[in-house]
């Protein structure tokens, strides 16, 4: 008996460690994303720090910055949008999330309201593979982070269609154990509870930009979509579910290069909100909102300064339509505090120095550094349009582009701190420029040689080096409130506008 | 439910815990419930084929036990043709509705146990539910061993006591299994399909490396369940014969059928070899016989001509051996071959598995130009293929082949083991408690986290299943 006993004992014992070790290996090996997305939003919600939640697509993703939000309105909010997310898809999120907190409101994007299909994993019958598959896997963002539970199967079960594949989201591990020939620090650092996370509260940043003309089709009010889709019921379940919450909603639709159907399902979007009595922000419509060459990263997405632009919009239309408490300067806040320190951080770094020229210039636009840009008059960037596009952006004038037509050398000086910007073309001088470098003279004097000095200290040219005589674009990046010098780039643009890291 | 399902993992524990608590008197129902149940979540379409095969063998070896003469032998003929007819037209004919999974096996047990009865080696067995149970126990049905009616019946009718250490080793047996199929066989399957889907596209060392590596897939895979089954019928109290006792470390054809899949060939031994005549009239006849029996061997794979190539190249393989023993053995003399080294020794085993590799071609290709071509590919080496990295372009990366080389390693060394009569499981088991488990820990872990499963894998493929 006694060794009937100690054999129930061991066996329990080893099962214990047998669990235990394979508990840890599915740690490990699970895909990260989705814990890193929603890490501060189930500790944000457990502190009852969540007024706003928004949901929708990458859209939102890319297009909603929550610590600019608190930063500029002091209004706390998460970013709950997930890549390729149908309507369909954001209700369950939200259903999900509700679960975890109370917002005082809900801010739903409508983009793919036209989307007519019940499955992620079938789509239209037509609807190539790889695609099914990309949206399968683009839902694990939205599902692994949380629990395995009731409401997690009904999701599940409506938004997939195979058992095989609704299995996959319920125990994650059938997917993610390949991953040990390709985990990283990482993987293993979640086990110490000090793994990277998301640090802007859900919403992801696209800085660099990439040359496309991100056309806009042109907004027809009066296109709507033929059928009620599956996508535009979810919109009303979401509306439904928040209004029976007590919870406000706000209906967007994000600005981006919008095709013929993006317009007709903002339409419909529109007629959704009105029958509902909600408000409805459709930035599609909204001519001069956003700048699409340089606010769009790609025909889809918004840049960084593009999402600025949107935050503030919703942050100014919450200041005037809703009561929504301003958080900044409460002490149980001071990690949102935190936060907006490591974006402006990272903001400025960008500012600073990036592998793209292109991108740098643009980042300067959102002031975290002041800048001195100096081009040559045969610099093939010059007369680029989008190059020059980026410049006259930042400068909000057209100065560069009379250089650009007559070949003639460009100077620009933006001093953040005063909030005087200076610019010559050709050979024109500026004296007693003010910044917070100190009073500053430009002084052209030839094709290769121009002068840029402190006035107190003329033996010093900024603007002049031997070791780069080739190059046609220089910036100088200076704090904007010491002065201090932060880098000087230089650029041989005819190659690209990729500089060495 | 397949063994290498999650579904099965979880229900043998319940099925096992049941099995032990009822009364040993009527557990061989609950096993043969448990068959059934197993077999119809399997192959619900297949059922029939199974059914009739147990109605037919059970009504047959009652009928042959009463007979004599001339109506016995008749009954044995009907039997036996009409599970053969129904077999070689669902294999040969492409009449899928009468396809059943592990049909091969399973008939081939009931013949076996018809053959035995007309012999007067064994009894009729009277107990449909008996007869039935041993057709289609749960862990042999779909893919063996082809095991004898005598051996299975006693043990049935007497079953064992819950044991410990019995299912400790049957559990032990099984992870090993597991490891072969999953870890080894179907890391091989992702690189070895690749390959082969455009071997013109790779150079001559690519059709070398997936030559190799599918007689690597092809043991693992069928071992592998092999044991799975064995271990599994362990823990119930069963022992299963053995099926492959370390086939690549044999240095004649000969003794590499001693040592793959055997239940099979001593089936085809004692139930076509013998019956023909085996070694016993003359030298010529026991030629045609193997080559008679190797080529069945080899239609039994399959439908297509190429199995039939790959069973006669076997057959050849042997007589050759025999023609050329006296030559081996003169050659050996002349130049003073010291036959018990181990440097003659592992020659052998190379050549051996040299042959057996070149045979595997015929076996895994369509046609016979296919192979032909593959066996002069391999002629014309390719180093970079390797050097420049492009092996880790066909669906396994780096980190994925190393693994395959460890398991492979691992693999050898446990065959060399098993030919050295030493018993890696009792080993284990003998160890200090920490390192015991640590060892099983470790084995689980990997098997569940490096085993090829889930999606994108097709988990109906065990190769020896569709046989």
């Amino acid at each position: 008996m006694k060794r009937k006993i100690i054999l129930v004992i061991k066996t329990a014992v080893f099962l214990f460690l047998l669990a235990a070790t394979l508990f840890t290996v599915m740690v490990v090996t699970e895909r990260k994303t989705s814990y890193m997305k929603n890490k501060s939003f189930f500790e944000e919600a457990k502190k009852d720090h969540l007024d706003v939640l928004f949901i929708g697509s990458s859209h939102v993703i890319n297009g909603i910055n929550p610590i600019d939000l608190y930063q500029d309105y002091g209004i706390t909010s998460y970013n709950l949008g997930g890549h390729g997310s149908l309507l369909k898809e954001s209700y369950w999120q939200l259903i999900r999330a509700l679960d975890y907190c109370k917002p005082k409101y809900v801010v739903v994007d409508c983009y793919m309201m036209d989307r007519n299909y019940e499955y992620v994993d079938e789509m239209y019958e037509d609807t190539p593979k790889e695609f099914k598959q990309a949206a399968v896997s683009q839902l694990h963002l939205n599902m692994d982070a949380y629990p395995l539970s009731k409401l997690k199967i009904a999701a599940v079960k409506d938004l997939v269609h195979d058992p095989k594949i609704q299995y996959e989201y319920l125990f994650d591990f059938i997917v993610y154990h390949n991953r040990w020939s390709e985990l990283e620090q990482k993987d293993f650092q979640k086990l110490t509870g000090k793994s990277e996370y998301n640090t802007l509260m859900g919403a992801e940043m696209k800085h660099e930009l990439e040359w496309n003309d991100n056309g806009m089709t042109e907004y027809n009010p009066d296109d709507k979509l033929s059928e009620h889709t599956v996508c535009e019921e979810y919109l009303m379940k979401i509306i439904d579910e928040c209004q029976r919450d007590g919870i406000g909603v706000l209906v967007t639709y994000l600005p981006f290069s919008a095709e013929e159907q993006d317009i007709k399902s903002a339409n419909s979007a529109a007629e959704v909100a009105a029958n509902y009595g909600v408000p409805y922000i459709n930035m599609l419509q909204m001519e001069g909102l956003i700048d699409p060459m340089t606010d769009l990263c790609d025909p889809g997405h918004l840049s960084s300064t593009g999402a600025k632009k949107v935050t503030d919009y919703i942050g100014n239309w919450f200041s005037e339509n809703a009561d929504l408490p301003d958080h900044r300067g409460d002490d149980s806040y001071s990690n949102w505090d935190k936060l907006c320190k490591d974006y402006n951080k990272e903001v400025r770094s960008i500012s600073i120095k990036h592998r793209l020229l292109t991108t740098q210039l643009n980042e300067l636009t959102l002031g975290k550094a002041s800048a001195i840009v100096y081009l040559t008059e045969d610099s093939p960037a010059l007369q680029d349009p989008w190059f020059t596009h980026i410049i006259s952006n930042l400068t909000g004038t057209d100065r560069v582009y009379e250089a650009s037509k007559n070949h003639q050398q460009y100077f620009m000086l933006i001093d953040r701190a005063s909030g005087n910007i200076y610019e010559a073309v050709d050979y024109e001088q500026i004296e007693n420029m003010s910044t917070s470098m100190g009073e500053m003279t430009y002084v052209p004097i030839e094709k290769r040689f121009r002068l840029l000095y402190l006035t107190s200290d003329e033996e010093n040219n900024f603007l002049y080096d031997d070791n780069y005589l080739k190059d046609d674009v220089q910036i100088i990046t200076y704090d904007n409130e010491s002065g201090e010098m932060l880098a000087h780039i230089y650029c041989e643009s005819s190659h690209s506008y990729e500089i060495d890291e | 439910m397949q063994l290498i399902s999650v579904q099965f993992i979880i229900l043998l524990p319940i099925m096992a815990l049941i099995y032990f608590l009822i009364p040993a008197k009527i557990r061989y129902i609950w096993l043969f419930l448990m068959s059934w149940g197993f077999y119809l979540s399997l192959d619900l379409r297949g059922f029939p084929v199974l059914l009739f095969t147990s109605v037919s063998t059970y009504v047959g070896g009652r009928l042959i036990e009463k007979l004599e003469g001339g109506k016995k032998k008749a009954v044995l003929s009907v039997v036996v043709i009409a599970n053969l007819v129904i077999l070689a037209l669902s294999k040969y004919t492409g009449l899928t509705f009468l396809a059943a999974a592990g049909m091969s096996f399973f008939m081939f047990m009931a013949i076996g146990y018809l053959v035995d009865v007309y012999r007067g080696d064994l009894y009729a067995e009277k107990n449909f539910l008996l007869l039935s149970l041993f057709i289609s126990f749960f862990p042999q049905v779909t893919s063996g061993p082809i095991e004898r009616a005598g051996h299975m019946l006693r043990q049935f009718k007497n079953p064992q006591k819950f044991s410990y250490d019995r299912m400790r080793d049957g559990l032990l047996q099984m992870i090993w299994g597991y490891f072969m199929k999953m870890v080894i066989a179907d890391r091989c399957a992702i690189l070895v399909s690749a390959i082969d889907a455009d071997p013109v596209k790779y150079a001559g060392t690519a059709t070398l490396i997936a030559s190799i590596l599918y007689t690597f897939q092809i043991y693992c895979d069928f071992s592998g369940y092999s044991n799975i089954a064995i271990g599994c019928a362990r823990i119930l109290g069963f022992d299963l014969m053995k099926n492959f006792d370390a086939p690549y470390m044999a240095s004649s054809i000969q003794e590499f059928w001693r040592r793959w899949h055997i239940s099979l060939s001593s089936w085809f031994r004692d139930y076509v070899y013998i019956p023909l005549g085996g070694n016993r009239k003359g030298t010529a006849r026991k030629y045609i016989n193997i080559l008679i029996v190797f080529i069945l061997s080899g239609l039994w794979h399959g439908a297509t001509y190429t199995f039939a190539i790959w069973g006669l190249l076997h057959g050849l393989y042997q007589v050759a051996g025999h023609m050329l023993k006296p030559v081996k053995e003169r050659l050996c003399t002349v130049f003073k071959v010291e036959t018990g080294s181990f440097s003659h020794r592992l020659l052998k085993i190379v050549t051996t598995f040299i042959l057996v590799d070149i045979a595997w071609i015929f076996f895994r290709v369509k046609d016979f130009s296919s192979a032909i071509y593959m066996v002069l590919h391999i002629l014309k080496p390719a180093p970079w293929f390797i050097s420049k990295g492009t092996i880790y372009e066909l669906g396994l990366d780096r980190p994925n082949v190393l693994l395959l080389l460890i398991s492979i390693c691992i693999l050898i060394g446990v065959d060399i083991a098993n030919r050295l009569d030493i018993k890696i499981s009792e080993r284990i088991t003998r160890q200090g408690i920490w390192l015991r488990w640590l060892i099983y820990i470790v084995a689980v872990t990997v098997i569940v986290t490096c085993g090829i499963w889930g999606p994108g894998y097709d988990a109906a493929g065990f190769i020896y299943q569709n046989f």
